[in-house]
């Protein structure tokens, strides 16, 4: 234990403001150096002058009502700052997950025309069980659902029988940002015989089929 | 003796011990629990907790100013806190006040002491 160390263990229980904790911490230190000059031992001064937690207290106890004054104000900024903090750390973390679009157009990671044509093979593919290609171009996640089983399970939910593809109808394309990802998202209707089909695809920035719905 | 009795009385008159010793000259902390042991004859046995919170009332209320002195050579530096005026003034009234108390307090206590 040093004088020094002793002194900040007192400093720290203090309830008051910063400025007049350095300044009892000074005061402190030069009475235990000037006792420590007069021949006296770290231990006895101490032990005389008292447990840190006690010190502390006693000052606590008599300090002035303005400096009591200026701890609760400084404790409230404190608390006011942390419940920012809280606050701002939350919205971070929800604009972090919600998704954030804009016009594939105004992209710089997507090309309009490459998702276009790439959205539209990922169709026709499917309407060829043509789960192959399909796989060989698609994100990892996605392989294992890109098997006959699956699709026609799909399929069949939304139209059992749908006939011969006809044509491809309205394309929307937009880029979607999501928990630090970036996809390019294509909503497109495929004409067929009998029904149509509204296919939502994505692609990641490699162009690599990472979402398929179909209604 | 009752502590908590002890430490009331005590409370009320440190204000008024304090400026007194620092009537004849600047002090700093250790100085004048130092003094206020010896010259007390050992009544008042301050700690640091209860010194410097005075001291800082005091000099809130302009009675007592304070001054870091300069280093000089290996001796480190210390606060001396020093009367000023108001604080002489008010050191005054207050013994003048003393002074009035405690002949009020040694009136009732004879009385009590008389009829035991």
């Amino acid at each position: 234990m040093t004088a020094e160390k002793y002194v900040r263990q007192i400093v720290k229980r203090l309830k008051c403001s910063g400025k007049r904790k350095e300044e009892i911490r000074r005061q402190l230190l030069a009475d235990v150096r000037a006792e420590l000059e007069s021949g006296e031992a770290l231990e006895d001064i101490v032990r005389r002058m008292g447990d840190p937690s006690e010190i502390a207290g006693e000052f606590n106890q008599n300090m002035p009502e303005t400096e009591r004054k200026r701890y609760a104000r400084k404790k409230r900024m404190k608390l006011c700052f942390i419940v920012i903090d809280v606050i701002l750390l939350l919205a971070l973390t929800a604009y972090w997950f919600f998704p954030k679009a804009k016009e594939l157009a105004d992209s710089g990671s997507f090309r309009t025309e490459e998702v276009e044509g790439r959205a539209k093979q990922v169709v026709l593919s499917l309407d060829a069980d043509d789960y192959e290609t399909l796989q060989k171009s698609a994100a990892a996640e996605m392989i294992p659902f890109l098997n006959a089983e699956s699709m026609d399970r799909a399929r069949d939910q939304v139209a059992k029988d749908r006939g011969e593809f006809r044509q491809f109808g309205n394309f929307y394309m937009a880029e979607v940002e999501q928990q630090g990802r970036t996809f390019a998202v294509v909503e497109l209707t495929a004409a067929y015989e009998k029904t149509n089909i509204t296919y939502t695809i994505s692609f990641d920035e490699d162009m690599r089929l990472a979402g398929l719905y179909m209604k | 003796m009752n502590e908590k009795y002890e430490r009331q009385m005590k409370k009320g008159v440190l204000d008024m011990l304090m400026l007194k010793l620092l009537l004849q000259q600047p002090k700093y902390g250790y100085q004048l629990i130092s003094e206020m042991k010896e010259k007390s004859g050992g009544v008042f046995v301050l700690k640091e907790g209860t010194l410097y919170p005075v001291l800082y009332r005091l000099e809130d209320e302009k009675l007592v100013e304070s001054r870091w002195s300069e280093p000089e050579g290996k001796q480190l530096p210390r606060k001396y806190y020093a009367i000023t005026e108001k604080g002489k003034d008010t050191l005054a009234e207050m013994i003048r006040m003393w002074n009035q108390i405690s002949e009020g307090i040694e009136r009732i206590v004879e009385e009590e002491a008389y009829d035991c």
